[in-house]
Parts: structure tokens; sequence; C-alpha cells
């Protein structure tokens, strides 16, 4: 099972993801993807401290892709 | 390590926060008690098992854990030296959940029998016991608001103040720092976040002046604060027996 590595960068920190995580799929990857940038989002938008989150998922050799939640308050 | 050190941290933990007298701490004093060391990670035991003794915590760290439905597993309590995490089992023949290793560390497997006995013989025992689990019930109680309603921050800060509370109740503190070989992984396990997550609270708390965790080691940087981000009140741990 690959190892995917999940760096985040929101408008607080820019933190580099060392340990991974084991997906059996790219598709299961972009799904913790969206999953860690939701958890992140919940205290990050809540707290006012931010509105953007960037997830980053590279495997060991280069990047993916990358997610984006940005929260528009129209 | 010998029986008697594994009789003293019991004990030392059970005159925080009970009222135990010199009669019952004889008896258990007693307890026949066979210590074994065990390896970080390692299972001692698991979910089905039908134990024959109960494990006292001598030294370092045990956490409990269950898995759930697509493999993922949520650590459900850390345990501290003179704890017996599976207290249960004397009542509750099959366990329900796993038991492992957090770091290398030392047990006291004390067999039901003899620990049964001592329980029906002093009722004094048994009300201490009975006291103890309760306790036990009272964090899982917390954990359950921790995970359900704080922010990463503050869960992870709380974890982290409960175990620093406990373990200054039995002196394992120094300074403020203490010995905590958890992983980030394990610990975003116990609050229900991704270890990148932790990693990223980490950094917070840290940027903060609150707390620093760096190769199994925690330093308290200012405890007021950190109590006061954790949203923390140490009455749930009862460490007091008139509490």
């Amino acid at each position: 099972m690959p190892r995917y590595f999940f760096d985040i960068d929101d408008d607080q920190f820019s933190i580099s993801d060392t340990v991974g995580l084991d997906c059996p799929s790219l598709e299961a990857a972009s799904k913790e993807a969206v999953r860690v940038a939701a958890c992140i989002a919940k205290d990050l938008f809540s707290s006012g401290a931010g509105t953007r989150i960037t997830v980053r998922v590279r495997d060991i050799d280069q990047q993916v892709f990358e997610a984006t939640l940005l929260l528009k308050v129209t | 390590m010998d029986k008697a050190a594994a009789t003293s941290i019991l004990l030392k933990r059970l005159r925080v926060s009970t009222n135990i007298d010199e009669e019952d701490q004889r008896a258990i004093n007693a307890l026949p008690i066979a210590l074994k060391q065990v390896r970080d990670e390692e299972s001692i035991v698991s979910t089905g098992d039908r134990p024959s003794a109960c494990c006292l915590l001598v030294d370092g760290f045990i956490f409990r854990s269950k898995v759930v439905g697509g493999g993922k597993r949520q650590v459900i309590a850390f345990h501290q030296p003179g704890d017996i995490p599976d207290l249960q089992s004397l009542y509750i023949p099959v366990l329900d959940h796993d038991v492992t290793a957090l770091g290398d560390c030392v047990l006291g497997f004390i067999s039901h029998a003899p620990l049964r006995a001592l329980v029906r013989h002093r009722p004094n025992v048994a009300e201490i016991l009975w006291r103890d689990t309760l306790i036990d019930a009272a964090i899982f109680r917390e954990w359950i608001c921790n995970v359900g309603h704080r922010s990463g921050i503050s869960r992870t800060a709380h974890v982290i103040f409960e175990i620093y509370t406990r373990l200054k109740a039995v002196q394992r503190t120094k300074d403020k720092s203490f010995q905590f070989p958890a992983t980030q992984v394990l610990l975003g396990e116990a609050v229900g976040l991704s270890a990148v997550h932790v990693n990223r609270v980490m950094q917070e708390l840290r940027e903060k002046g609150l707390l620093r965790f760096e190769r199994g080691t925690v330093t308290i940087l200012d405890e007021a604060k950190l109590k006061d981000v954790a949203d923390f009140d140490p009455l749930y741990l009862h460490l007091d027996p008139a509490l």
C-alpha cells in the first residue's frame, strides 16, 4: 500500500507531514485529504483565525495533488 | 524493579484518592504479584481474551483502544503507574477492548483468585477498588466531552494536562516535565485528529508558549494558560478522597 503525506498550509501554519498514511488508492488519499482539511477548517474557520486551508498530498517521490478549502461568507 | 516497588506504586496511588487504612494496605501488600517487562507496542490483553489476572502498571504507560469499522483505532485511555487498567476483568470475564504497552513498561500481574478473595474478605478494599473503577468511568465521560465538543487544540491540551495532573499526583513529574513516549499518530487516535493535525496543534501550543512536546518529553511552559486552553477542571479525576 503506497504511503501518502499530507502537508498543510493555512493562514497560520505551514506544516510538513513527516509521518504519512498508507492509503490503498489515490481516491482513498483524496478522501483523507478532504478529511484533514475539513477537520482543521473546523478549528480555523470557527475561531476566526483563517479562511483558507490547502492540503498538498505527495507520495514518496512527488506531489500528486492539492486540495484547498476556502471560507467565503457573502 | 521488585514486588515491593509494584505494591508501593499501587498503594501510593490509592492513598492519594481513597481513604485506605493500615490493615487494608497490609492486605494489599500480601497479594502475590508476578512482574513482567513488556516492550513498546506489545499487546498485553486483547478483545475477546479471558484474562485470569489483572494487570497493575508499575512503570511506563499503557493505552487502551478499540478498533472501529474500517480499521481505524480509537485510543480510549492512557494509564499511568499505579493504575490497574483491566480491573474490570475481575467481574467481566471477556475483554471488550485492547490493552497495549506505550513505550517499554513493567507490569505486575495479580491473579483474579487472590484478588477476589481479598475483596470478599475486606469490604473496605472492595469499596476502594469500586471507587477506582468509578473514577475510570468519570475519565471516560470527560473523554466523550473532549472528542465531542472541544477544538483540536483544546482536546489535545486536555489529554496532556490530564496525564500531567495524574502523574503529578504520584510524584512522577519532574518540575513541569514528564516522559511520554506517544507518537503524534497515537495522540491523534486519542483525540480523533490526524497526525498532521496533531502536529499543527503542537506547533500552535508551542508558539503560544503553553507546552513543548519533543522526543518523548512533555514540558509544560505555562500551566495556568494551558489549563485554560484545555478547558480543564480536575474534579472528574476525584484525586482527593473528599471529592
